[in-house]
């Protein structure tokens, strides 16, 4: 402490306390004589106050302080604490929970072995070992896709059930409401920012128990001049993420968990139009789910579905995905992978957890699984976020080949000691996690390969080469590969029948095409999971020309169809 | 922004419907019990006609993948063709006992069946009465019997057909979306487990449109549903057939060909007592759905009639088959006709089982290939 001109001195911050000050909402100021000046966000009570002089050792004097410039204080005191821990916090904990290492010792010495097994069969028995290739294919192909329709098909049966009640969120009262923390990390996102204040503005939470905390990278001036522009109310918090590497979305999140108050806390990107009544609903199911329920997913879909072929297909896809895929993995009780944004946590447990992997591109599955397999329940909620579906082929392809070199990370992340998860999750879930998590990666690099081969067949004279290569073997893959593409048509047709939107349907038709974009993403993805396994695709945001507005009374028949 | 579908009509808030009977002990003691009763008459046929039940459908099935598994080791992609109709050809294939053990399955099948028609009423909500009489009547009349107990491709195909009718009104009526998309499925099973219910779909993608609807705008999108696995299904084989050079129809046995004296024969029979009595059920559903002013009705079953017809010009009728279009009639009544809701409409619905069944009684005399495995019980064979 360093007496000043006026005779007060400067209260050194103690790293070992940073957490504490602004989750608790208070930090020591100065030091006045005997008794140390401390800024509070929030009445503090007897005992904390007692609890507080305590830990400083002095008598304390309390004086109010915003929580946006007590968070900006603590932070910007520890910057390399922060970012240490935001990037490196899972990693110490658990080195195998993280993507920080693509491979595991163990996982390298396994694809070497395989790698050299094919190679040898190829050369020795090229043919069988080309037939067994493509029909070990085939089957994944056919049992992921299959997987998939089943468990969507569940799901269905519940499409219309009306889970939180309205008449349960109108007996809510403010007064007994927990507080909430929403997390927006943007990054580069300058000309969205002001619609995020627009949207979240919507929510129907009372502003004194809803936190809002946005995340913005320290180099990115730009974005942070944007919030200051928008004057976001006083309860939007801008952090500022210490610089670091990686320098992810997962990573942000990480800095926002560790400051976040709220009892519940959610993630929404940028562009997001949540349902007003998202938390409240949440909190209802929260409270009516056990103690092992630690996340909620809402739904997601789009409010630019018409805009062009591009977001039609995106809109089925998230239509079946998270209106009947997770419905239909919620009420099996099977590993659900936390998708984009919108995932409601109870805060504590995902501490618990040790938060987001920055080295995981797709953070969310990656956390969805590591609940499950840690013996946490994963459950969904019935409420929608709207967001921006990318509507630019180029675009798309990056944010597919991230995705998809997500789910890769998040296999080999949870594959790295298979008997052990399945001894914590049975075999029922671990064959769900391979076929979702490790199925979808695998599915989409096989596309290209069938269609060429589907496609090549037409020129192949089946009945000359029959006594080399028996034909039956392949159209019995080839056929696997068509029921598979019209199980995946069939599913996406069911997504719009919960919004009613079935001018959409006809529209899953294109799927295969849909499909051969996820494969050329899926081989950009794999050949970055070699190359640059921790690097970010940014999403470009905000690239949307449609407008709702424009449409005046078809704002709702833009998602509704009606 | 946010708006969700609001159907007219929901069938449960839940999405949960009770099954019947509650208990899985007692819905499969009644599968087994009901199935008893047609093994025990399969039985019986079979010691009545010592042991031979050459000229039935079974009979033939049996034959065929008898072939089918001794020229598979050197078989080249046209085995397909032959397989078809795929379903019923691979179970045959793996059910030991010949002709007498697609009986018995064909048994286990009818249980299952009338088991699932006498869940759907209850779930309805039918009167007791009307339940009762239904049943009886499917399950009593000596086409249905006939078809389970010789004619395993039938009633596997009925099963599929029928459950996926129950299904396609609960999709259509109750905004059922699971409903929906097993009936697609379900569909198209029957097309690919009997070749005479072939074009089952686009039959119920019609059907569709003309029932009571309870999402509005959803007309178009509910047909594309019912037909698209059965539609996806053929176009994939098709492909297949061109693209291993046996051409677009070698998977569905040899090929589509119209029969021109087959479709002559057939037609020369409409004008014999037999033949009035082959389209007395279709003109009875047609009476019955404007008397209970569901017009819509009356053109399914015209359509329904049409695709058996076609289906036995085309060739694709196994020989041995009959009875399929009364009983598809029967179910298609069972499934479409609404719950009553005043005595006088429970009065007609109750009718229209017993006259069905009645014709079902006729039928099976006048048609000597029914008479005749009738006859053989009485040891006339």
């Amino acid at each position: 402490m360093r007496p000043d001109e006026s005779g007060t001195e400067r209260v050194d911050l103690d790293a070992g306390l940073r957490i504490r000050y602004v989750q608790e909402g208070w930090v020591p100021l100065r030091r006045e004589g005997t008794t140390v000046v401390v800024g509070a966000s929030r009445p503090l009570g007897r005992v904390a106050r007692s609890g507080i002089a305590t830990v400083l050792g002095a008598d304390i004097d309390v004086i109010p302080i915003a929580q946006r410039e007590l968070v900006d204080r603590v932070v910007s005191r520890f910057p390399e604490e922060f970012a240490d821990h935001a990037a490196h916090g899972l990693a110490r904990a658990d080195p195998a929970l993280s993507a920080r290492r693509v491979l595991s010792r163990g996982q390298k010495a396994i694809a070497i072995v395989v790698l050299v097994v094919v190679l040898a069969a190829l050369v020795l028995w090229p043919l069988p070992t080309v037939i067994t290739v493509i029909g070990v294919a085939s089957v994944v192909f056919l049992a992921s896709t299959l997987f998939k329709f089943s468990v969507a098909l569940h799901g269905s049966r519940f499409d219309l059930v009306e889970r939180i009640e309205d008449e349960a969120i109108a007996a809510l009262a403010d007064e007994d409401l927990p507080v909430y923390t929403v997390l927006v990390p943007v990054f580069r996102e300058a000309r969205i920012v002001g619609r995020l204040v627009e949207n979240l503005g919507r929510l129907d939470y009372p502003a004194d128990k809803l936190e809002v905390i946005i995340l913005v990278e320290e180099e990115d001036d730009e974005t942070r001049n944007a919030i200051a522009a928008s004057e976001p109310p006083s309860n939007f918090l801008v952090v500022t993420v210490p610089r670091g590497a990686p320098q992810t979305k997962p990573r942000a999140c990480n800095v926002g968990l560790e400051v976040a108050r709220g009892e519940y806390l959610v993630i929404y990107d940028a562009e997001d139009a949540p349902e007003p009544d998202q938390l409240k609903k949440t909190v209802v199911a929260f409270g009516r789910a056990d103690a092992s329920t630690v996340v909620m997913q809402a739904s997601l879909n789009y409010f630019n579905a018409r805009e062009n072929v591009l977001t039609r297909m995106f809109a089925l896809e998230y239509s079946y995905w998270f209106d009947y895929m997770l419905a239909g993995l919620d009420v099996r009780d099977l590993p659900i992978p936390l998708g984009g944004t919108s995932n409601h946590f109870r805060t504590s447990a995902l501490r618990e957890l040790g938060g987001w992997d920055p080295f995981n591109v797709t953070e969310d599955a990656d956390l969805g699984i590591r609940a499950s397999a840690l013996g946490y329940r994963v459950g969904v909620v019935d409420s929608t976020t709207m967001e921006e579906a990318t509507s630019r082929m180029g675009v798309f392809i990056g944010q597919r080949s991230r995705w998809i070199k997500g789910y890769m990370q998040t296999a080999l992340v949870h594959a790295r000691h298979p008997a052990r998860l399945i001894g914590r999750v049975g075999w029922r879930r671990f064959l769900s996690f391979a076929l979702l998590i490790a199925g979808t990666p695998l599915t989409f690099l096989g596309v290209i390969p069938f269609t060429a081969l589907l496609v090549g067949s037409f020129a192949i004279p089946w009945a000359d080469v029959s006594a080399v290569f028996p034909p039956l073997v392949l159209w019995l893959c080839l056929l696997n590969f068509l029921v598979g593409n019209g199980l995946m048509v069939y599913l996406n047709m069911m997504g719009p029948y919960k919004r009613g939107a079935f001018w959409l349907v006809g529209w899953a038709l294109l799927n295969p095409l849909y499909w051969l974009l996820h494969s050329a993403a899926s081989y950009k993805a794999l050949w970055q999971l070699i190359t640059k396994p921790h690097y970010w695709q940014k999403t470009e945001h905000g690239m949307s020309t449609f407008e709702l507005h424009d449409t005046g009374a078809e704002a709702g028949a833009a998602t509704t169809g009606q | 922004m946010f708006e969700r579908d609001t159907p007219l009509f929901r069938e449960s808030s839940t999405g949960r419907l009770d099954k019947y009977p509650r208990s899985p002990w007692a819905r499969w003691g009644l599968r087994l019990l009901i199935a008893a009763g047609y093994a025990a008459i399969a039985t019986w046929f079979h010691i009545a006609s010592g042991g031979g039940a050459e000229g039935t459908a079974n009979a033939a099935l049996a034959a065929r993948v008898d072939d089918l598994a001794r020229s598979a080791v050197d078989a080249d992609v046209t085995i397909i063709g032959v397989l078809y109709p795929p379903l019923t050809s691979l179970a045959a294939s793996i059910i030991p006992g010949g002709a007498f053990g697609l009986a018995i399955a064909g048994s286990l099948i009818a249980g299952l069946t009338l088991q699932l028609i006498l869940q759907s009423m209850k779930r309805k909500s039918f009167h007791p009465l009307v339940r009762a009489v239904f049943i009886f009547t499917l399950a009593t009349t000596p086409i249905f019997t006939y078809i389970a107990t010789t004619n395993f491709e039938s009633v596997v195909g009925l099963m599929f057909f029928g459950l996926g009718m129950l299904d396609l009104v609960r999709f259509v009526t109750w905004a059922n979306t699971q409903a929906g998309f097993r009936a697609g499925i379900l569909f198209a099973c029957a097309a690919f487990s009997d070749s005479t219910t072939t074009f089952s779909a686009l039959i119920a993608a019609v059907a569709g449109a003309l029932i009571i609807q309870s999402r509005s705008g959803a007309r178009v999108a509910n047909a594309v549903v019912v037909a698209f696995p059965t539609a996806a299904l053929f176009v994939a084989l098709s492909l297949l057939g061109i693209a291993f050079g046996a051409g677009p129809f070698a998977m569905i046995r040899g090929g589509l060909a119209w029969d021109q004296v087959r479709v002559d024969a057939l037609f020369a029979s409409f004008a014999s007592f037999s033949g009035v009595l082959y389209f007395a059920p279709m003109v009875l559903m047609v009476l019955t759905s404007f008397a209970l002013r569901f017009p819509g009705t009356a053109l399914i079953a015209v359509l329904l009639t049409a695709s058996t017809l076609l289906a036995y010009g085309l060739g694709l009728t196994p020989p041995g088959n009959a009875g399929t279009t009364y009983t598809l009639m029967l179910l298609l009544a069972i499934a479409i006709v609404p719950t009553a809701t005043t005595v006088a409409h429970r009065v007609v619905t109750c009718a229209v089982a017993l006259l069905l069944w009645g014709i079902g009684w006729l039928t099976a005399f006048q048609w000597s290939t029914i008479r005749d495995w009738m006859l053989t019980f009485g040891g006339a064979a």
